[in-house]
């Protein structure tokens, strides 16, 4: 196994450098330039040449490119052209609002929707698997900026129970139950979609599974059928979970851009959006490695999870 | 009758299917003494499955058992709660299956499948529980039980998987084994070893065993009274010996006609029962054989046989009307069937 991943951590490598390089040169595709963006409208032609310059935009792509990746293999992602802060510093401070959103998001659709799509399987055809089915298809069709500005409407404008976005009161105490209060709409707008496709692979892959002759075996042995569910099919049924799992992790880091401009939650999604906005390359750049990371781990999380899942995978 | 470990008296079983209720097995009835091998022996599709899967009451959420009783040591099976009839399955009554290959789940361990049933009907500390486990599995003659026990399934051949099979079922000493075609998917080498084992473990035990089959070779090597069932019904019983030498329903004989033999010439057409059998949904009336039956007459058309004792046999019965004037019918025995 530990070879296995050192192996995979060196395909890595290779993999990330051709992301960056195309990432790189589609980032300056884009039409405009960041002096444009955040200049005053009274510069001069003048001004604007020389703070191209400063910047280093009028060298060709691939000089602009190398003098990134060097930087970037010496642990410096530059400086934003927006706000001139280090963006190092500046992704490394929305990552944690990030995961909180993205980790209770995942845990709250996978908490209600994996028991949700194992009940809806055993009951095929049932009141309880139409009505399961019907409202999964609704949270995988409803995009999120609707529900989340219908929610706001709800919760913060009509009943004012919930804050309608941000992750701190302002001026508040900044406590951990503000946070909280803070984090229940996006966390279950995010959730929503998640777990609706998550109840339809877990009823599929269930259903699968439930047919099999090992279960009439765990049922002749006396087993309860809540056991021979939940533990001898439910394992069974992991492997296609699990590959969900893998892809639902890297989607919702770059994912959760709509959600998190919608609730003005100060993660990597508001960021992606200011640094698109503003054509803040080395920014979005930064974004794109940790996305590409995350792609590439995650992937090789849910590998060596099918191993742990099923004997019968082995890597060698 | 009294010491009858198993009565199955008149048992019907139905599925609920998308075309409305479909009667699957009919009117079987049978006895079984401790120690004693029944082999039920058919076709694909007559219902032996089905029958046994109904004593373990596992028909699945479809399945229902309609009509008939079922007795076990006593205890009415088709009236028990769910949850004492979990704590008869693997315990006093144990199944093996068919299918060596996939009856044992792929992800846990042969050790963690057994000690799952040990575990839930005796009661043993875990280093016991293992213990016990590994000596089962030597008994039923695998090597190196100490690591194939920690093995998973698909490290197992198909005849080794049976073996485990074996031993899982017959942890808890039950009263009955119930075999369910144990030998159909192993090639011919390996089906005579199992064969063995079960006739060493049987001797030794005294497990009443029930031994479904379409393998008429199997059921005279093994059984010590015979079933033949057709299209859902019993149409023939009898002890293992008279059924061989003195076969009296057509089907039967049509089956003992059709087993290929070595001395044959290899020219002669090996022989077969013309048509097949009748659809679930589209049962005959009259006797469900006599589309097939080269004896069939009117009354085979519009009647239904009842199942007829032969005079002076020790329980051979037939469901055929060839044999109404020579026999008797058996009161209690589809009486009302000949009025209907």
């Amino acid at each position: 196994m530990f070879p296995y991943i050192v192996r995979r951590l060196l395909i890595a490598i290779p993999v990330l450098f051709g992301v960056t390089v195309f990432s790189f040169f589609i980032v300056n595709l884009a039409p405009g330039n960041p002096v444009e963006m955040f200049i005053s409208p009274d510069a001069t032609q003048a001004d604007i040449e020389l703070k191209k310059e400063a910047l280093g935009l009028n060298d060709p792509i691939y000089v602009q490119y190398w003098r990134w990746l060097q930087n970037l293999l010496q642990g410096d992602f530059g400086y934003s052209f927006s706000t001139y802060a280090p963006v190092g510093e500046m992704v490394a401070s929305r990552i944690l609002p990030t995961l909180l959103l993205m980790g209770s998001a995942l845990l709250l659709a996978y908490i209600f929707a994996i028991p949700i799509g194992v009940i809806s399987a055993t009951r095929q055809y049932s009141w309880i698997d139409y009505l399961t089915t019907g409202f999964s298809f609704m949270g995988i069709s409803i995009p999120n900026f609707f529900l989340g500005l219908g929610l706001i409407y709800l919760f913060a404008v009509q009943w004012q129970i919930l804050p309608s976005g941000g992750m701190n009161t302002l001026g508040g105490d900044g406590g951990f139950g503000d946070t909280i209060m803070h984090l229940l709409l996006p966390a279950f707008v995010l959730a929503t979609g998640i777990a609706g496709s998550m109840v339809r692979y877990v009823r599929s892959s269930m259903l699968e599974i439930l047919g099999q002759d090992y279960l009439r075996t765990a049922r002749s042995k006396g087993l309860r059928e809540f056991l021979v569910v939940n533990k001898h099919a439910f394992r069974n049924a992991l492997i296609p979970i699990i590959t969900v799992i893998g892809m639902d992790i890297p989607l919702l880091i770059g994912g959760a851009v709509v959600t998190e401009q919608i609730f003005q939650w100060p993660g990597l999604g508001q960021l992606t959006i200011q640094s698109i906005l503003s054509r803040d390359y080395p920014t979005l750049m930064a974004i794109n490695f940790i996305a590409a990371i995350t792609v590439l781990l995650s992937n090789l999380l849910a590998d060596i999870l099918y191993s742990v899942a099923d004997p019968r995978i082995k890597y060698n | 009758m009294e010491n009858n470990l198993l009565e199955v008296d008149k048992l019907q079983v139905a599925f609920r299917t998308d075309k409305g209720e479909v009667v699957s097995v009919d009117e079987v009835t049978f006895q079984l003494k401790q120690g004693e091998t029944i082999g039920i022996v058919g076709e694909s599709g007559c219902g032996k499955s089905v029958t046994s899967l109904s004593i373990m009451r596992l028909l699945g959420r479809t399945g229902l058992i309609k009509k008939g009783a079922i007795s076990f040591n006593g205890r009415e099976l088709t009236q028990l709660e769910e949850a004492q009839m979990r704590e008869i399955r693997g315990n006093e009554i144990s199944m093996i299956f068919q299918e060596p290959m996939t009856s044992l789940n792929p992800v846990f361990s042969i050790g963690n499948q057994m000690l799952e049933l040990i575990h839930l009907h005796m009661k043993m500390s875990k280093s016991e529980a293992r213990a016990y486990a590994i000596e089962m599995l030597k008994k039923v003659g695998i090597p190196r039980a100490e690591q194939i026990i920690d093995e998973y399934p698909h490290k197992l051949s198909g005849g080794m998987r049976q073996r485990v099979m074996i031993a899982m079922a017959l942890s808890c000493k039950p009263r009955l084994l119930i075999a369910d075609e144990p030998t159909t998917a192993l090639d011919v080498t390996i089906q005579a070893q199992i064969l063995e084992l079960m006739k060493k473990l049987r001797q030794e035990s005294q497990t009443a065993i029930m031994i479904i089959s379409h393998d008429l070779g199997i059921i005279a090597e093994m059984a010590d009274k015979v079933l033949v069932m057709y299209a859902g019904q019993v149409v023939e019983e009898a002890d293992v010996f008279t059924l061989f030498d003195d076969p009296k329903h057509p089907y039967t004989v049509g089956l003992m006609e059709s087993i290929p033999h070595l001395e044959h010439d290899s020219q002669q057409k090996l022989f077969s029962i013309p048509g097949t059998v009748p659809h679930l949904h589209a049962m005959p009336k009259g006797c469900r054989f006599h589309q097939r039956c080269q004896h069939a007459t009117e009354q085979c058309v519009t009647q239904k046989p009842p199942l007829l004792t032969i005079q002076g046999s020790n329980g051979h019965r037939v469901r055929c009307w060839l044999y109404q004037e020579e026999e008797q019918v058996v009161s209690g025995y589809g009486q009302n069937e000949v009025i209907a």
